[in-house]
């Protein structure tokens, strides 16, 4: 069967789009899926750098939820140093490590 | 196909005299003035692009020469298009139609598909939804749209521009059930898809009207015209399947670009430039967007309109690419093959096929690395200064159209 009688093939044969507004609406599109950066609290914020401190005394595990433009990404590891010039924590996961910018976490559980 | 559409609420939305609006928005001291925006004058664009309806009012219609307009209405406001302000207001638009439902549709740069059926309980009956769209289109814009209401989107087109077009509340539900009575009676020209060929080909046939299209036998009209007979007969019957897509703009088939020339172009090495020109451009958007593409097209289009010279033909490259030598090489080839001699005003290039660049073959004779290199720099100080920052030497010649064209958008300024 032809592609105009399938799907929306017959209004993708027929339309008019400019190049340049197509491009646009693609782009537009994509920043509908964009996350906006939440706010925290005062509060949230104390109870977030709690657990990041405790992590690093007791050596326990705590998986941390990281802000990104289009998903949220989760990290587990071992804080092992809290770095007060940089705004960042290195978390350590076995015999590697990576810095994370505290901005970016918005949330933390210990394991 | 099926023909299970029952309880879908679809809309076409149709903005009017957009162009004009958009500009009778932006200056509000024209607003009891005719409006018309054009193109330049100075050039064959130099035809009405949007007239305003008080413009429309002094008989002066869209498409029609500037000169004539003039004569029809001296005192006629003309404003120079600005295409760039018209797709940013078309996504403002967007956006406000997103805020009813998350299912549209672009069609054009004024006509967006809605399906609203989940929305009915959010924001009421559908005429109650069109209403508030309108209002809030208007007040956020000063656009004023139209809506044709049904439960398909043939159906809502042709609900739009046969009805919601002509009466005064811009809103017009065609219910199914009416098909017959409503849509029926309607000359065969106001159907969707009918043009002024397909209109010649129908009357001739014996087909005046829409209802009697629709009871033309399907084989008959298959037989005829294949698959577009069938779509007709589908159109005239009111089916149609079509979900109103929003990604449907995300896969890109192919990338392409075409210009019609300011004068008839008759000497080979002159419309070269223009063509390399073409292949450029569209190198570098295929580069951007990290493609490569290995069918290379070229269409041109005769200077005389009365007797319709050119083609559009294609050919296979060896190897996947995004590099302007090899793609102008290739629509060189192709144009010298099939070029008749005529002069021409229309010529475009396109690449399709498109694969994307992160992995090709390796050519053991030629050096692709240092000449995409070579791309990727000039792409770069374009994008960093303008277009015309950089260009080829041939581009200058009097047959040039780079510098021209890096102006404007779908052939008007931006």
């Amino acid at each position: 069967m032809s592609k105009k009688l399938q799907g929306n093939g017959l209004f993708e044969s027929s339309r008019m789009m400019l190049p340049e507004h197509k491009e646009a609406y693609i782009m537009h599109q994509q920043n509908l899926r964009k996350n906006s950066r939440p706010q925290l609290d005062d509060q949230e914020m104390e109870r977030i750098s709690m657990l990041l401190a405790e992590s690093m005394h007791s050596k326990k595990e705590v998986e941390l939820v990281l802000f990104k433009e289009f998903d949220v990404s989760k990290l587990t590891g071992i804080i092992t140093r809290i770095d007060q010039q940089q705004k960042s924590v290195r978390l350590t996961q076995r015999n590697d490590f990576v810095w994370v910018q505290v901005v970016d976490i918005i949330d933390a559980v210990l394991k | 196909m099926k023909s299970d559409n029952k309880g879908r609420i679809v809309m076409l939305a149709d903005c009017q005299s957009f162009y004009a609006s958009v500009e009778k928005a932006a200056h509000p001291e024209y607003e009891d003035q005719p409006v018309v925006v054009a193109g330049d004058p100075a050039r064959r664009s130099g035809i009405i692009l949007a007239a305003c309806p008080l413009a429309k009012q002094h008989g002066i219609t869209t498409a029609e020469r500037l000169g004539e307009a003039l004569a029809k209405c001296p005192d006629l406001v003309v404003i120079r298009p600005r295409m760039e302000e018209y797709i940013r207001v078309s996504l403002q638009i967007t956006e406000i139609y997103q805020s009813y439902t998350d299912l549209v549709e672009p069609y054009s740069i004024d006509e967006q598909y809605l399906d609203v059926t989940g929305s009915l309980q959010l924001f009421g009956d559908p005429h109650e939804i069109a209403k508030s769209i309108q209002d809030k289109v208007m007040k956020e814009t000063g656009v004023r749209v139209r809506i044709g209401i049904s439960e398909n989107k043939v159906l809502s087109k042709m609900a739009c521009d046969n009805f919601a077009k002509r009466n005064s509340s811009g809103i017009f539900h065609l219910p199914v059930e009416d098909l017959q009575e409503v849509l029926w009676p309607l000359p065969i020209h106001q159907m969707f898809m009918v043009g002024s060929r397909m209109c010649r080909h129908l009357t001739s046939m014996g087909i005046y009207t829409i209802g009697q299209l629709a009871q033309t036998p399907l084989a008959k009209l298959r037989s005829k015209w294949g698959v577009n007979g069938e779509v007709l007969w589908l159109i005239a019957n009111g089916k149609d399947n079509s979900p109103v897509t929003p990604s449907t703009h995300d896969l890109q088939k192919a990338i392409g670009h075409q210009m019609t020339l300011p004068f008839d172009y008759r000497e080979f090495d002159d419309i070269m430039v223009p063509l390399l020109e073409l292949s450029e451009l569209v190198c570098q958007r295929t580069r951007t967007k990290g493609y490569m593409g290995s069918v290379v097209s070229v269409g041109c289009q005769g200077a005389d309109f009365d007797h319709p010279s050119g083609f559009y033909r294609q050919m296979k490259l060896p190897d996947p690419t995004n590099l302007t030598d090899e793609v102008f090489h290739a629509a060189k080839k192709l144009f010298k093959r099939h070029w008749d001699g005529l002069p021409i005003r229309k010529i475009g290039v396109t690449l399709s096929q498109l694969v994307s660049d992160q992995e090709y073959q390796l050519t053991l004779f030629n050096n692709r690395e240092v000449k995409l290199a070579l791309e990727r720099t000039t792409d770069r100080i374009k994008e960093k200064y303008g277009s015309t920052a950089i260009m080829r030497a041939s581009s200058l010649k009097a047959s040039g159209q780079a510098r021209d064209r890096a102006q404007k958008i779908g052939g008007h300024y931006k």
